[in-house]
């Protein structure tokens, strides 16, 4: 199997190091991340290693890790499903909490939990952590965070924190 | 025992609202390895559905490491996973070293391949006595944690430290092989061989632990894969993979080893494919002392960087002190991703950098987050006295799975 022709069948956008052993598909849309998903997972690429998102001024890029234990040939691929999202325009300028929803709202991208079940803990990690909502999670509820960080998307990278008021002299 | 539910949608759908389940609550304090809560729906004592809750000790490696420089993640990464240390300094180093384009020289690469050898024996015995006293044999708990100190003696004397080595560095190690390592060390591996006899006399022949473990917790091949289980519970189920063979780094391309597999996939299987890992990983230790060869210990582009004094020190107590290269290293723009086999399974790192002086994305994914789907799916259907077998068995530490 040559990996590089099937996947350039999937998306035009792939970037490819085989002595760094580095794979990557990006797709534009996020329509079209179910079919791309669907075709990966018919080539061979069987479960999802991490999904996690890496934030930009303007965007967050979902990415799906994805590897396979079945196929002998794709064994020794990590292979990075991206998808770069834009981020929505603030709602509420003059909050002046910059943790809030409301001055930072969550991006919305598809679900892959149906296509690779092995998604879905790490979905709920990337969804605390970046504000990214996972549309079609059968089960998108917080999974490490304490309650006082609900909805401040702690890894992104504006985000604040308010140090402890409390000094022992 | 009824009918296991393996269908992600049919788990979710199960109402479980109402009075006729008891919902109990095991944890936060430390139910097993770590802390974590184990939130279980309980029709009589038949287990309908389990909610792992973790994030107890959620320690915030990935935003303490996009903060700090890229030397100084290897502590943080060594002090999530306690039992594994050597393993997490390895796949970040590996990570590390492909945005670099370093490689290190031979013998570097084989006292990585010893050391994580002898950290993968020390994991394996610490998880089969959690296994031991989850089933309530105080025993093999104790004889577990006593072997394994021999061998983490052995990593002291390598590297200087028990548990928290940070030995190994972009482009090399720190320490060469002390004199009297070898012999020291076949003492040890021959101990082990004869204290494994004792294992199988006592506890893995045991028909109490046979009847405990054996068909619970079953965990079909096809399961596994798409719930993308790892590590030794993923080989206990038939499934041939290990990034050893399939992604080798370090020494295991010239190694002479074997990959066990189980059929089953239950308890008992995860049970027996350590101890059959602990063979492999001697018979690894005495191929790495035989064929172990002569020649630095660190990369050439390393060794340049290193001042007259610390090349002095080098030549006579053979240990690399730290050139100020390390501290004020900027790897160029790209992103890597590395893959390393520890006890517990694989552990995955993506690093992207841009140029700057610390990590823009630290990203990785370790073993035990990756075994949670054995709660939620495979503890279903049994009864609540078979949930510490199934835990103790998958060899789970949730320090390691919050991160």
């Amino acid at each position: 199997m040559n990996i590089k022709d099937e996947l350039l069948k999937i998306s035009s956008n792939i970037v490819i190091d085989e002595k760094k052993a580095y794979y990557k598909i990006v797709i534009e849309e996020s329509a079209k991340i179910f079919d791309a998903a669907n075709s990966l997972k018919n080539l061979g690429f069987d479960h999802v290693v991490s999904v996690t998102g890496v934030d930009y001024p303007d965007k967050v890029e979902v990415i799906w890790h994805v590897s396979s234990y079945s196929v002998e040939d794709l064994k020794g691929i990590n292979l990075a499903l991206t998808l770069p999202v834009k981020k929505p325009e603030s709602v509420n300028q003059n909050e002046t909490q910059g943790n809030l929803a409301s001055k930072r709202p969550p991006v919305t991208v598809p679900s892959l939990v149906k296509i690779w079940p092995s998604a879905s803990f790490n979905e709920r990690e990337a969804f605390e952590m970046f504000g990214i909502l996972f549309e079609g999670h059968p089960d998108l509820r917080y999974l490490m965070l304490p309650e006082d960080f609900y909805e401040t998307w702690p890894m992104r990278k504006d985000f604040t924190y308010q140090r402890a008021k409390v000094f022992i002299e | 025992m009824s009918e296991k539910i393996f269908n992600i949608d049919d788990l979710q759908n199960i109402n479980v609202e109402g009075e006729k389940y008891i919902i109990l609550q095991i944890g936060p304090s430390h139910p097993g390895s770590g802390h974590m809560r184990i939130k279980v729906w309980l029709d009589g004592d038949i287990i309908v559905k389990v909610d792992p809750d973790i994030g107890f000790v959620h320690r915030t490696s990935e935003w303490l490491s996009e903060r700090r420089e890229w030397i100084k993640a290897i502590p943080i990464v060594e002090r999530i996973m306690l039992p594994d240390t050597v393993h997490a300094n390895l796949a970040y180093v590996l990570t590390v070293e492909k945005l670099l384009s370093i490689e290190p020289p031979p013998r570097a690469q084989y006292l990585r391949s010893l050391v994580a050898e002898i950290n993968r024996i020390t994991s394996h015995l610490y998880g089969i006595g959690i296994f031991g006293i989850f089933l309530g044999s105080s025993t093999v708990y104790m004889w577990a944690f006593g072997d394994r100190e021999p061998f983490i003696d052995l990593m002291e004397m390598l590297t200087g430290a028990r548990i928290t080595t940070s030995y190994i560095i972009p482009g090399g190690v720190r320490w060469d092989m002390p004199n009297g390592f070898k012999e020291r060390a076949e003492t040890v591996l021959q101990y082990m061989e004869r204290r494994l006899k004792d294992y199988e006399d006592i506890w893995v022949k045991n028909p109490v632990v046979q009847a405990r473990t054996i068909n619970v917790g079953v965990l079909k091949k096809e399961d596994a894969i798409s719930l993308g289980v790892v590590g030794p519970n993923l080989r206990a189920s038939g499934v041939y993979y290990d990034t050893r063979k399939h992604q080798p780094y370090a020494a295991y391309p010239n190694l002479d080893f074997e990959i066990p597999t189980m059929k089953n996939g239950d308890s008992y299987d995860r049970l027996l494919i350590r101890v059959e890992e602990i063979k492999q990983s001697i018979r690894m230790i005495r191929q790495i002392l035989k064929d172990l060869p002569e020649g630095k210990i660190v990369a050439d582009q390393i060794y340049n960087q290193l001042n007259p004094v610390m090349k002095k020190n080098y030549e006579e107590k053979k240990r690399v002190m730290f050139p100020a290269f390390m501290i004020h290293m900027r790897p160029p723009p790209g992103e890597a991703t590395a893959k390393v086999e520890a006890g517990r399974g694989e552990i995955f790192f993506y690093i992207k950098s841009t140029g700057d002086k610390y990590p823009y994305r630290f990203r990785w994914v370790t073993p035990s987050f990756r075994n949670l789907p054995f709660f939620t799916h495979v503890a279903v259907g049994h009864r609540l006295a078979d949930l510490p077998t199934i835990y103790g068995s998958i060899d789970y530490f949730p320090p390691e799975a919050d991160r």
